[in-house]
């Protein structure tokens, strides 16, 4: 057992810290100081596997291992923490002028991160749909935040609702497959698996959990609604943090239990990855609603990286990672960048550049890396996922992807075209705030960075992803 | 060695950014500054280049992505050194005539050039096929903001155009080269070729278009141009000249450096329909120039006819096509450059483009007449200045290989003097139009520094038309590997019809084709 817990001492840590903050939170009020707290613990759960990653399996029942650590799943913790470290600046700036910003958040978002580590880290389905969970319902509650907000009230309910028939499916699959192989944990499964038609109906309802969380076609519909009403720091979190929980969760999932039956679900994974960049390329370009237009960009997005996925390949499975946490940062960014010049719609945009030029700046990054341009980080994300799937023999998904990608290109010409080309309809008072600033712009310089020098991440996520398929 | 090429291309590009963050008054110095630097360093490449030579020179290889093969791999040879020169020359030009035609955020517009120029110079330059696709689209970013935000009236959508119409055609290209990588496993543009030319031809026909739906566009080739009169005509001056002087020359530089060595059975295959387009794109454009009334749309119009010779004359094959189109390239980039600039010069006093507004302007501004008129000269290819000598070559070159569509550009080319002469007319001579009547006494004649802006291009008709020799020799060697690979190729490809029972029928055309100096070269190399 000793040896379980120093394994999974990240793990603990959170764990432990979570109910410290909520201690914290409850005798003190004081959010600005769990905020720092919760700060302090994700980067104290990440030291361990920075000082000594080690692999290998944890709480080891009779069934299987629970968790099962690899370098893959280690790295897209790592990145998984930093992705909610980063997360933690766009807090403040919305919910203190909205009066709601109280300690609550920082401990929901530390479990929802906990629950992503659970999932990414699983071997086991029981732990598999314990992190799913956890992660997920945080979610829910933060979506519904902004309690007096009708809007973010519906989102919550929404993403509950939708959530839960997921889980529900899913939960019906996993059982599914349990009576198909009496096998629960995943290297039980991977042995025991034998193709016949149940097996097949069992694999689609558990990869529909997933599916959803990814917001994939044909699970998205709840996308732009819930990102919509969502306060926009869940939003930001919802676009970054499950998506890279998710995929890991996936490709785990395909490169473990299901890896025997990979010609079956690389085409029809192909065909929703193809349907996905199709749907959100184009409706994208209808939004009027800056979060609703992220939404059918992430619809969007997701499809690329499932691409990589698709190719059932070490170089997809480092693509998908390397993509995922890359998209990430962009969002994080997108997001900060429209909290500081205080836009909602597309209109608000106009005139940008000269109203805030260092922050049309910043978006502008954004923009062009969620296109895909070089010299920026988005392009190599797209080109690993792209070069995977060509390897594994689907180019006609990259035709697709390509093309989409060119789809998807004008709505961030469009716009760079409000802030860059229009004249401003008034011009914005105040200063906006000097920290928000400074992130949206570091994050910015970090996708140029990313871009000229792919390797600062791409060496990791490759290194950590061979051998997985 | 120092790493030349390097800093040619990151010199501008952090100067820019550097610009970018310098008050207003200073900008345009420290622009200027850094293309006379970027000037001096073509200038040491110029001189310390070895045509002879065989391979690419000034190399530099360094790991860059290494999980994926992906280098950052630089070197030139003639071609790209002439496009580099000539991307040197005109960037500082560029920069003058900004000087004060442009108001509005000029640190930004003198950014986005110096970094327009160093994406262009990585795309010269790049021997790795992802280091050439990143400058490729990089280019894309500054020239979009250079149409959006100091264009026309109708500059948004001439910006989405542009960048839409050429993003489209690339993301193609960059699926094939990935196809390439999953059979070559390197991006290597000197190593690809081993591996495609061993592809089967219908698979070789196919990457061939992607490469060419990229290339395409940029030339422009009918009918992707219509974004090219778009796109120069809301431009600013500078981004026109860079657009018609540099931009236009990378689809043309792509098919020297990509379609014909990746896909040379493709190439030969296809060639028929290049070439129908090629005729077509010189007749139709010229035609279409002739009906305009806009003078930059009538230039930019009068560049895809031009191309159009270019594009038959590289798909030719011949030796001495490929001179001609290689000429055409660099004449057209000196030519329409100092045209644009030309137009430029009045628009900043008259603030209209309006044919119809001009006239008589050899009263007020006989210098500036001089200049336009050896312009004029030069893009009807007068012989004596420089184009003649490569709309010739390219011309003579082709004839063997394609006789009609030589056939369809040479009345092109008639065309062209037609439409030149009759801009000249109504914009020089006659009657002073509205425009002009009313500035007719205070309209300046041609000043110090635009003096400075048009000997230089002056200088290069004059020169190039009586010793294109200078300029040839450049690229010789390239020239002749192209040549020679196109030769074998239509060998081997005639082969499997020598075994028909009528060879002579057949062996005749090939010996006219390619020469009979390149097939006795390949003939032995083939012993070797």
């Amino acid at each position: 057992m000793p040896a379980d817990l120093i394994l999974a001492a990240p793990l603990c840590i959170l764990a432990a810290s979570i109910l410290v903050l909520l201690l914290v939170g409850a005798f003190t009020n004081n959010a600005k100081m769990v905020s720092g707290l919760t700060a302090i613990a994700f980067v104290a759960s990440a030291l361990p596997w920075l000082s000594h990653p080690q692999s290998g399996a944890v709480f080891v029942t009779q069934s299987g291992a629970l968790l099962s650590l690899s370098p893959f799943s280690i790295l897209a913790s790592l990145l998984t923490l930093g992705v909610a470290l980063l997360s933690l600046p766009l807090a403040s700036p919305f919910f203190v002028p909205a009066r709601a910003h109280k300690p609550e958040y920082y401990v929901l978002l530390a479990l929802c991160t906990l629950g992503a580590l659970i999932l990414i880290n699983s071997s086991h389905f029981v732990s598999f749909y314990l992190g799913l969970e956890l992660m997920s319902f945080p979610l829910y509650i933060l979506a519904a935040f902004l309690r007096k907000d009708p809007h973010s009230s519906e989102a919550g309910l929404k993403y509950f609702v939708l959530g839960s028939l997921a889980s529900g499916l899913m939960l019906y699959g996993i059982s599914l497959l349990y009576a198909q192989t009496g096998h629960l944990g995943f290297a039980g499964i991977a042995t025991a698996l034998a193709y016949n038609p149940l097996v097949l109906v069992a694999m689609a309802l558990t990869l529909v959990g997933l599916i959803f969380k990814l917001s994939t076609v044909p699970f998205h519909m709840w996308t732009p609604d819930v990102y919509q009403g969502s306060p926009l720091p869940v939003t930001a979190v919802m676009a970054s943090l499950p998506k890279l929980a998710a995929t890991v969760a996936l490709v785990r999932l395909l490169a473990g239990p299901f890896a025997a039956l990979a010609t079956t679900w690389q085409p029809a994974l192909a065909v929703l990855a193809a349907l996905g960049m199709l749907a959100g390329s184009t409706l994208a370009i209808l939004q009027t609603d800056l979060k609703r237009l992220l939404a059918w960009s992430t619809i969007a997005q997701v499809g690329f990286l499932l691409t990589g996925v698709v190719a059932a390949s070490s170089a997809g499975a480092h693509g998908a990672l390397f993509y995922v946490a890359v998209y990430g940062l962009t969002m994080l960014g997108t997001f900060a960048a429209l909290l500081a010049g205080g836009a909602t719609t597309t209109t608000q945009l106009k005139g940008l550049a000269q109203n805030r030029p260092y922050l049309a700046i910043a978006l502008m990054v954004y923009l062009f890396s969620l296109a895909g341009i070089p010299p920026l980080a988005g392009f190599f994300a797209k080109f690993t996922v792209f070069a995977a799937a060509v390897a594994a023999g689907y180019t006609w998904l990259a035709i697709v992807a390509v093309i989409c990608s060119a789809v998807a290109a004008f709505y961030s010409l469009w716009l760079i075209k409000l802030m860059y080309f229009d004249a401003p309809e008034h011009i914005l008072h105040g200063a906006p705030s000097k920290a928000l600033f400074a992130y949206s712009l570091l994050l910015a310089a970090a996708l140029v960075v990313l871009g000229i020098f792919p390797n600062l991440i791409a060496n990791l996520t490759f290194a950590a992803a061979t051998a997985i398929f | 060695m120092l790493p030349i090429l390097s800093a040619l291309i990151f010199i501008p590009v952090f100067g820019g950014v550097a610009t970018l963050l310098t008050p207003a008054k200073f900008a345009k110095w420290l622009a200027l500054g850094l293309s006379l630097v970027s000037l001096a360093l073509a200038g040491a490449l110029l001189a310390n280049f070895h045509p002879a030579m065989p391979g690419y020179q000034f190399t530099e290889n360094r790991a860059w992505l290494p999980a994926l093969n992906i280098n950052y791999h630089l070197g030139i040879d003639g071609i790209s050194l002439a496009l580099i020169a000539l991307t040197a020359l005109l960037t500082p030009l560029c920069i003058l005539t900004s000087w004060h035609s442009v108001s509005k955020n000029q640190p930004g517009f003198m950014a986005a050039l110096l970094i327009l120029q160093g994406a262009v110079v990585g795309v010269f330059s790049a021997l790795d096929f992802i280091l050439f696709y990143v400058f490729w689209e990089a280019m894309l970013i500054p020239m979009f903001l250079l149409i959006g935000i100091w264009g026309g009236e109708n500059r948004v959508y001439a910006a989405l155009k542009f960048f839409l119409y050429t993003f489209v055609g690339s993301v193609l290209m960059l699926v094939a080269g990935l196809y390439i990588y999953a059979h070559a496993h390197t991006f290597d543009i000197t190593q690809i070729p081993i591996t495609t030319m061993a592809l089967p031809l219908l698979t070789q026909q196919f990457l061939f278009w992607a490469f060419f739906a990229a290339f395409a566009v940029k030339v422009p080739m009918f009918p992707f141009h219509t974004w090219l009169p778009d796109a120069h005509v809301q431009a600013p001056t500078a981004g026109s000249v860079i657009l018609a002087g540099v931009l236009l020359k990378l689809g043309t530089y792509g098919f020297l450096r990509f379609s014909l060595p990746f896909f040379p059975e493709a190439a030969l295959t296809l060639s028929p329909y290049i070439f129908a387009l090629s005729g077509f794109a010189v007749v139709y454009a010229a035609l279409v120039a002739y009906a305009q009334t806009d003078i930059k749309k009538l230039i930019a119009y009068s560049s895809v006819s031009h191309m159009g010779l270019v594009t038959l004359g590289i798909f030719a094959g011949t030796e001495a096509a490929l001179h001609g189109g290689l000429l055409v390239m660099l004449n057209h980039g000196i030519v329409s450059a100092g045209l644009f600039l030309a137009v430029g010069s009045i628009y900043e006093r008259l603030h209209t483009r309006e044919l119809k507004n001009f006239g008589g302007l050899v009263v007020p501004m006989p210098r500036y007449a001089f200049v336009v008129m050896v312009l004029t000269l030069a893009a009807v290819a007068l012989p004596g200045t420089n184009s003649f000598v490569g709309e010739f070559l390219a011309l003579a070159g082709a004839w063997p290989v394609a006789p009609w569509a030589t056939a369809a550009a040479t009345t092109g080319a008639v065309f062209g003097a037609l439409y030149m002469l009759w801009l000249y007319r109504k914009m020089v001579f006659g009657t002073p139009g509205p425009n002009v009547q009313k500035h007719l006494k205070e309209l300046p004649d041609i000043g110090a520094r635009e003096w400075v802006i048009f000997t230089p291009l002056l200088v290069l008709i004059v020169v190039l038309g009586v010793y294109p020799a200078l300029a040839m020799n450049l690229w010789a060697q390239p020239v002749k590997v192209l040549s020679e690979l196109s030769a074998t190729t239509i060998q081997k490809h005639a082969i499997p019809a020598v075994a028909a029972p009528s060879p002579t029928i057949v062996v005749s055309p090939t010996v006219v084709v390619s020469g009979t100096a390149p097939v006795s070269t390949t003939v032995t190399e083939g012993h070797k």
